[in-house]
């Protein structure tokens, strides 16, 4: 510990609970630490994890989120949304290297003024013992010479689909386009250093679609979805990319009857799925499998020192360049803007620098919570091969570790299942996470 | 006569007396790439490399370059402007790599020349290696097509020495007076090569791989078949599978578009930095009320071809690619450059133009 440690606390207080018990600590005459700097909000659930992530990027020691008890929101359910966010959002923090204590969400009402003095006196000796925050990304070193066991576990194993499926694909490609079912099939040909996406609008176009030979390996190609222009398209899909559709339909961008979905046989992803999700399936029908998230280096990652866990992405994100290959190639990113690039407010700079690609790609991470399907298709656009995938199963696995598989309270959640179940954070149930996430 | 040559040993020894005086740039080897970086000893090179991931651009031209930066203290106003360069030598470029600076100094050191790139570029030596030979990493690399864009795989023209791999030894070529200075302290030694004349030792050595290639090289269309296919469906065909990344422009070792902006930083000092930007980024041309003139990623991909092959040749006389092939590797959906260049040569899309 730095001897004087003073540190920098940065504190969202909900204005009609939290805000008020501060002031009554004040005119209780309570004292507590003046580390703390308030930032009055509307509600605890106008706090998004984003500035929680720019406080700690701009040199907070400690980030303290503090609403009306569950129950008392003065907008009914505005800290029902925070707990679920700051839920996923403390655990994403903690997997790419900052310590959990630095950041605490709790209730205190207007009432609590001596609980408000002893929540800040609490957090702040927590946080001085903890001594000042690292800049993520800040420490430049040498990614580790093992880029193979970077790559996600399903690339290694180098899932094929099954046998003779190559046969099948341009000739119900022709038949779709030929009988006006679709304007264009969106899928693989043969490119000239690797397969490629296609857009076959004609019978001779069609005539070059293939299987690719590894999907698991590959892009998704729903995030073509979004350029079509009302155009009709059947998509070649493995099941993470038809589960990609399905929240996207959720989430209002698409209509099950605009797509058509071609199901490559094989798992080629993480499953599972009926093979009732496709309109067409090629060869065996898809695996179901254990949905379970697999990957080997996430639970090992998991039990790392967090300090470990720094090191570990520092390296990696030395090596972005902010390209935006991740986000273009991936079906959720599909916002008009990007908070990476908004202009007002600017939340991050151009700088090319590893501290802003961190910013990135933590809250692209966060995005992703109940969303996210596994794909791959971050990790495997990425030209630099940083293996984003770890980021967004860590999140996916919290997600089904606090969310059932409806979405409400309970354990188990898969995006994109189905394209009825609600997105996690569109819902809350009000005797889950009890006890505050701190 | 006979040809000057070093060996490995000799030129390891070399290099690393130069470190105490030189910023070192070489290709080490990193995961499972190559890649120029600075290097802290001679035991980091990485001697089999093939072309390296990145190109050499970011050693004169920085991802990220802090312009000016002030702030208000006790003492006033305190105003820096933080360029500080220091000799550097660039080991292991390919001629490519050398071409792509030549491409650069036409634009950025013409009058107003830019300083920060000006400063860097004159502190610079550039040690070449010649492409092809038989040994691990000779080249030609996929993707590639110097010869495309008017370069060689011996191209010695824009380079200060040409290193030719010749067994474990290395052939020298010192085409300047930098570069002769530069290898004042190397321990060289005449050897008789067979085969090999001295005044063009590299395309002696190497110039097989020119004469060896199986198919004919890809001709380059002059610049106004680029304008006749402007309005061409090609760009919307092929634009239709663009992510609209930024990686074949970061990547591309003659792309320099920047955007300036500044930025406050927590303790108070404002920065005003220069950062790469990407033609293909979907607000790279927006304007102030919002107007974008290319509104589409067909517009963004012509753009950057036409930059390349119509625009940048009308002004500076060569095309802006030096054909090293990064783009047509690191793309994620496989477009290639090349296929661009062939197609434009064919006019194949002439009777589908649409219009503007």
């Amino acid at each position: 510990m730095i001897e004087n440690f003073e540190p920098r606390i940065v504190g969202f207080l909900c204005n009609w609970c939290s805000y008020a018990g501060a002031d009554l600590a004040g005119t209780s005459r309570l004292s507590y630490p003046p580390n703390i700097r308030i930032v009055r909000v509307p509600c605890s659930g106008r706090v998004d994890p984003l500035f929680v992530m720019r406080a700690l990027r701009d040199g907070a020691d400690g980030v303290l989120v503090l609403g009306c008890h569950p129950g008392d929101c003065h907008y009914s359910d505005g800290n029902y949304h925070a707990r679920r966010r700051f839920a996923i959002m403390h655990e994403l923090l903690s997997f790419v290297g900052y310590e959990p204590e630095r950041v605490r969400v709790d209730w205190v009402s207007a009432s609590e003024g001596a609980r408000f003095a002893r929540v800040v006196n609490e957090f702040t000796e927590a946080v001085r013992s903890l001594g000042p925050v690292r800049r993520l990304g800040a420490q430049s070193a040498t990614a580790p010479a093992q880029a193979a066991a970077l790559r996600p576990a399903a690339a290694r194993a180098g899932e094929t689909p099954g046998p003779g499926q190559t046969g099948q694909l341009p000739e119900l490609a022709a038949k779709l386009l030929a009988e006006g079912q679709v304007d264009v099939v969106l899928g693989w040909e043969k490119g000239s250093v690797r397969e490629r996406p296609l857009f076959a609008s004609t019978a001779e176009q069609a005539a070059r679609l293939i299987v690719p030979e590894d999907p698991s390996a590959s892009l998704n190609l729903a995030t073509y979805l979004h350029h079509l222009h009302g155009k009709k398209a059947a998509l070649v899909v493995k099941p993470a990319d038809a589960r990609a559709v399905n929240v996207l339909i959720k989430e209002g961008q698409l209509k099950r009857e605009d797509v058509v979905l071609i199901g490559l046989g094989g798992e080629g992803g993480r499953g599972p799925l009926p093979a009732s999700a496709y309109d067409f399936v090629l060869g065996e029908p898809p695996v179901l499998s254990d949905a379970s998230v697999t990957a080997p280096l996430l639970d090992e990652m998991e039990s790392w020192p967090v300090a470990q866990r720094a090191a570990f992405w520092d390296a990696q994100f030395n090596k972005c360049e902010r390209c935006y290959a991740c986000r273009q190639a991936c079906p959720m990113c599909y916002c008009a803007e990007c908070l990476s690039e908004q202009l007002n407010p600017a939340w991050q700079s151009i700088a090319i620098e590893a501290p802003e690609q961190a910013f990135f790609h933590v809250m692209r991470a966060f995005h992703m919570a109940g969303r996210c399907t596994g794909c791959n298709a971050c990790s495997n656009a990425c030209p630099e091969g940083i293996p984003l995938y770890l980021l967004n199963q860590k999140v996916a696995r919290e997600v089904a570790r606090f969310f059932g598989p409806d979405g409400l309270k309970g354990t188990g959640y898969q995006a994109g299942l189905s394209a009825d179940v609600a997105l996690p954070f569109t819902v809350f149930t009000k005797d889950e996470l009890a006890g505050g996430h701190s | 006569m006979n040809q000057e040559i070093i060996s490995r040993q000799e030129l390891s020894r070399w290099l690393e007396s130069l470190l105490p005086g030189y910023t070192v740039i070489a290709p080490v080897h990193r995961e499972d790439r190559d890649v120029f970086a600075v290097i802290g000893s001679t035991g980091e090179v990485a001697w089999d490399a093939g072309r390296t991931a990145n190109p050499a651009k970011e050693f004169f031209f920085p991802a990220s370059e802090t312009i000016v930066r002030w702030r208000t203290g006790p003492a006033g106003l305190q105003v820096e402007a933080p360029l500080a360069t220091r000799p550097q030598v660039l080991f292991g470029a390919r001629p490519c790599d050398g071409m792509a600076l030549d491409v650069l100094d036409r634009l950025l050191l013409a009058d107003p020349a830019d300083p920060y790139y000006k400063a860097r570029r004159d502190a610079t030596t550039v040690v070449g290696w010649a492409c092809g030979g038989e040994h691990p990493g000779g080249g030609p690399f996929e993707g590639c097509f110097c010869e495309t864009v008017g370069g060689g795989p011996a191209d010695r023209r824009f380079l200060d020495v040409l290193l030719t791999r010749h067994g474990d030894d290395y052939a020298i070529d010192a085409v300047t007076e930098k570069g002769r200075q530069l290898l004042s302290g190397a321990k060289t030694e005449p050897r008789d090569l067979p085969a090999v004349t001295p005044a063009h030792a590299a395309d002696d050595i190497v110039g097989a791989v020119l004469r060896d290639r199986p198919q004919p090289v890809l001709q380059m269309p002059p610049p106004t078949e680029w304008r006749a296919q402007f309005d061409a469906a090609f760009w919307t065909e092929l634009a239709q599978r663009c992510l609209g990344c930024r990686t074949c422009t970061y990547d591309c070792p003659v792309c320099y578009c920047f955007d300036v902006r500044d930025r406050a930083l927590p303790d108070g000092t404002i920065e005003r930095l220069r950062c790469w930007d990407s033609c293909q980024g979907m607000q790279c041309f927006a304007i102030a009320g919002g107007h974008n003139p290319r509104p589409t990623q067909a517009a963004r991909q012509r753009q950057r071809y036409m930059h390349k092959f119509l625009y940048y040749p009308e002004r500076e006389g060569v095309a802006l690619c030096v054909g090293c092939g990064r783009c047509v590797v690191d793309c994620p959906v496989n477009i290639d450059i090349r296929e661009v260049i062939a197609a434009i040569a064919a006019g194949a899309t002439a009777a589908e133009r649409v219009p503007a």
